[in-house]
């Protein structure tokens, strides 16, 4: 289904994904480098400053009003992680020429936008220009001392820091505060340089585009700039539960306490079982018919949400509900009596058959995705493991109970912790 | 028996299949040849919905607030015991419900057993079972929905706004209610509440993906009773022009003031075509003065007086208003620049090629909202409601003009109808 990926330049891959059915297209390039306290802030800055002006498009308005022209095609950048993988990305979605009305060539006009982004950057004294650097900062500090406004996701970044905070996936893959206030022009300017030298390139274009037209345009962007030796990236790091669980008390002014459990499971994503590790998920507390949910929730009306989600490049799991601050003994007894229930083997075929659906429905609905498409494909890549939708089931579908309760004993508590008010004496 | 009718945009290349069924329930069908088949049933009742009757009932009946999202989360249980959410996890859908102001929506997504899934659909939205110990069970889970939405201070923000747009009207009320006024909910209340509005002839059947008109209408021949039409008389409140309070601020835990400043608009087109015009027109105008091209955004990105700035406007049948949001140290400078802002815009007017840029972004959102059998069928049903067929949209947005937007940027923007709201953090 795929064309082959081709390398375009050392280091350098594309992957052109024809897809039809979709009015629009995507394109994404990813950067891929280590994941290190002293870099992500900076690796994280370098496209948000060169998206306030390129040499083509110098100011801000420039940038946005071209974009505009071109029937409001996206043109953004984005940072997350993967496993010990710092991740950073420009990416474009743009209406189908053929949805134009007059006669603009939306393809053309978004590939020149990128080729401007990779390469031409507006500078000043040859590094970039210190007001689009400290704007820039700004904002990205602004926005890491907003996730406090966000209490759920605020608990489960609180979570995750203490419990990998001994190991790179602890690190914000946007920097702190500190760090993003210490970047400088001339340093940001640098880390540009380092990732266009260094970094693993993987782009995917997923639409109804001519394959060779855009290999040609990445090849020209790409084979322009100075490669030196390129990072090679690792799929999975496991972690491993600590000796002693963890605990973790922060207080706010919060009405609402979130508890937010982490384990780990001995199982990765590049585990040939993993299979195993997601139907256990989703029965336990992966869907609106899990134990979690049903328990927590509908038995015990303890909470509006209470739900686990796996981690598959660290091995681990985080279960996370909202409560009364007075449930959290009572929440936390029954988030491991249900656990328990999948260690004794007290699972119904009933939900086995319903996490197995509802895993075969996710795999299916990925088609219909555009950006899905994309992520699936670097999955396949960084995994070096390209299987079919229908081997993908069968891997699901094969899991038996017995395989589930065998992971369910690997699982173990790590870290603790729980988002409360500020009158709570614990 | 059921006339099918056929509705097409050959612009963007879509079709609409629409029936009457002999049950009183309007059908659409949004073809489109994707894995993932999704639909959803709707009913026009919502938070703002708290005082009606049936025509030729004597009294109006008042229910507490909340009342709407309450039931909405009720339908799930059965008589028998089961757990709606696993029936439909039998056939890997994936189901779901929201409430907002307006509608109670309750939906599924899958790729397989469509039919199946549909008829889980049809069947449990009609069929309603509430007792006393289902009713309190729902009232902890519920209380904890609400908690969760008390430290939410975007929530906080928006309904502080709206306290501070309208006197009187319904839609200020929180969806989900309050701790007391979920409270005072009764399984007779809730009961009384579904046979008013889960009438199938208030009620609204889309579906969108690799499925058929025939074969919905199979599902729905085989679950859905025969019932006869009931008129629902909606009392809603009568709002004055000018806003109820000019600021409402609170403190909370949050890094620096999140503002919202709101534009009421209460003139409401009666009629549908009308309205959807003041929509797209409203739409492409805040684009113009507020969108990420305007001098507005660039001058408060550029500064770094704002952070995460966005407008939007937005009209239906109920109410109308267009809201300024962000984060800001200092939300009375962002006030005052948008009051100036606008009044300069005001004397100088638009500018026609920019406008044609906008209206062009306009209809690329449109087409690229056709990626997704969720967004078609979500968005078919909210035009629904006010009256408008999604196949007449990208017809409406080419013939919006430049003098009837020109004419809403005077009409809209005037000081006694904008407000503030604003959340600051707690050791200001």
């Amino acid at each position: 289904m795929y064309s082959e990926r081709k390398q375009i330049a050392k280091g350098a891959y594309f992957t052109n994904i024809p897809a039809d059915k979709f009015k629009s297209n995507y394109i994404q390039i990813r950067f891929i480098m280590p994941l290190t306290r002293d870099t992500a802030a900076k690796n994280a800055l370098v496209f948000p400053v060169i998206l306030r002006g390129t040499e083509k498009y110098p100011a801000l308005a420039d940038m946005r009003r071209r974009k505009q022209e071109l029937y409001d095609s996206g043109v953004w950048s984005g940072h997350w992680k993967h496993g010990d993988n710092h991740i950073v990305t420009i990416e474009a979605s743009s209406l189908r020429n053929s949805y134009a009305i007059d006669d603009t060539d939306i393809t053309a006009g978004v590939l020149e936008l990128i080729g401007q982004v990779i390469l031409h950057p507006v500078t000043e004294n040859g590094v970039f220009k210190a007001e689009s650097v400290e704007g820039e900062k700004k904002i990205a500090a602004d926005a890491v001392r907003a996730t406090i406004n966000q209490k759920g996701r605020y608990a489960r970044i609180r979570a995750l820091e203490e419990m990998f905070s001994d190991d790179a996936y602890g690190i914000s893959d946007g920097g702190s505060v500190e760090e993003i206030e210490a970047v400088c022009p001339k340093c940001l300017f640098d880390a540009y340089k380092n990732m266009l030298r260094t970094a693993r390139i993987e782009i995917f274009a997923v639409g109804d585009f001519d394959g060779d037209v855009l290999e040609k345009k990445f090849s020209e962007i790409f084979s322009s700039v100075e490669r030196g030796e390129i990072y090679e990236p690792e799929p999975d790091t496991k972690g491993e539960a600590r000796a002693q669980v963890k605990k973790v008390y922060d207080r706010q002014n919060v009405t609402q306490g979130v508890l937010v459990l982490g384990f780990f499971t001995g199982s990765a994503a590049s585990d040939d079982d993993y299979a195993v590790t997601k139907v256990f998920n989703t029965v336990f507390g992966g869907s609106a018919a899990s134990k979690l949910f049903m328990n927590v929730r509908e038995k015990l009306s303890l909470c509006y949400y209470c739900s686990s989600s796996l981690i598959g490049e660290k091995g681990a799991m985080t279960v996370a509900s909202g409560i009364q601050f007075e449930n959290e003994q009572k929440a936390f007894d029954e988030i491991m009596v249900q656990l328990d229930k999948m260690k004794n083997g007290e699972i119904t075929e009933d939900e086995i058959e319903m996490a197995k659906k509802s895993l075969c429905d996710d795999i299916m609905g990925i088609d219909d995705n555009i950006r899905a498409l994309a992520a699936k494909a670097f999955g396949e890549v960084m995994y070096g493991r390209k299987l079919t939708d229908e081997e993908k089931m069968a891997k699901i579908n094969a899991v038996t109970k017995e395989q589930i309760t065998e992971r369910a004993k690997a699982v173990r508590l790590d870290t603790y912790y729980f988002l409360c008010g500020q009158e709570e004496s614990k | 028996m059921n006339e099918i009718i056929m509705r097409e945009d050959k612009t963007i290349g879509e079709k609409c299949y629409h029936t009457k069924h002999k049950s009183g329930l309007n059908i659409y069908v949004i073809p489109k040849k994707f894995r993932q088949s999704y639909a959803i049933f709707s009913t026009k009742y919502g938070a703002a919905d708290n005082c009606f009757k049936l025509e030729g009932d004597k009294d109006f009946v008042k229910v507490p607030d909340g009342i709407a999202h309450f039931l909405e989360h009720k339908m799930f249980e059965n008589e028998d015991g089961s757990d709606t959410f696993e029936r439909f996890a039998k056939y890997g859908a994936d189901a779901n419900a929201f409430t907002s102001s307006e509608m109670t929506g309750y939906l599924f997504s899958c790729t397989g057993n469509y039919d199946e899934n549909l008829e889980i659909l049809l069947d449990y939205v009609t069929k309603p079972y509430f007792t006393p110990q289902t009713v309190a069970k729902e009232q902890g889970i519920i209380g904890q929905e609400i908690k969760m939405g008390e430290d939410n201070p975007a929530r906080a923000r928006y309904y502080n706004m709206m306290e501070a747009l309208y006197a009187d009207s319904q839609i200020k009320i929180n969806v989900a209610g309050t701790v007391e006024s979920i409270a005072e909910i009764t399984a007779d209340l809730l009961y009384s509440c579904y046979r008013t509005f889960y009438n199938l002839s208030n009620m609204v059947l889309v579906t969108s993906g690799d499925i058929t008109m025939e074969q919905v209408l199979a599902v729905a021949d085989k679950v859905l009773p025969i019932q006869e039409e009931k008129k629902i008389v909606r009392c809603y409140n009568p709002e004055k022009a000018e806003v109820n309070k000019k600021r409402v601020k609170v403190k909370m835990a949050v890094a620096k003031p999140m503002f919202e400043i709101g534009i009421k608009d209460i003139e409401i087109p009666a009629e549908p075509k009308e309205l959807l015009k003041k929509s797209i027109a409203g739409g492409v105008l805040y684009d113009m003065l507020f969108g990420g091209t305007s001098d507005f955004a660039i001058d408060v990105y550029e500064s770094g007086l704002v952070r995460g700035f966005g407008a939007y406007y937005t009209i239906d049948h109920i109410y109308g208003m267009g809201e300024l949001v962000g984060e800001s140290d200092d939300p009375e400078v962002v006030y005052d620049k948008f009051v100036k802002y606008v009044e300069e815009k005001k004397k100088t007017g638009l500018d026609r090629g920019e406008f044609e840029r906008i209206k062009k972004a306009n209809y690329a959102s449109l087409v690229k909202s056709f990626d997704s059998t969720q967004n078609i069928a979500n968005n078919a049903t909210y035009m629904l409601l006010d009256g408008i067929d999604i196949m007449d949209y990208s017809k409406a947005v080419a013939e919006v003009s430049f003098e009837y937007t020109e004419e809403l940027l005077r009409k809209l923007f005037d000081e006694k109808y904008y407000a503030m709201s604003v959340v600051e953090p707690l050791d200001k």
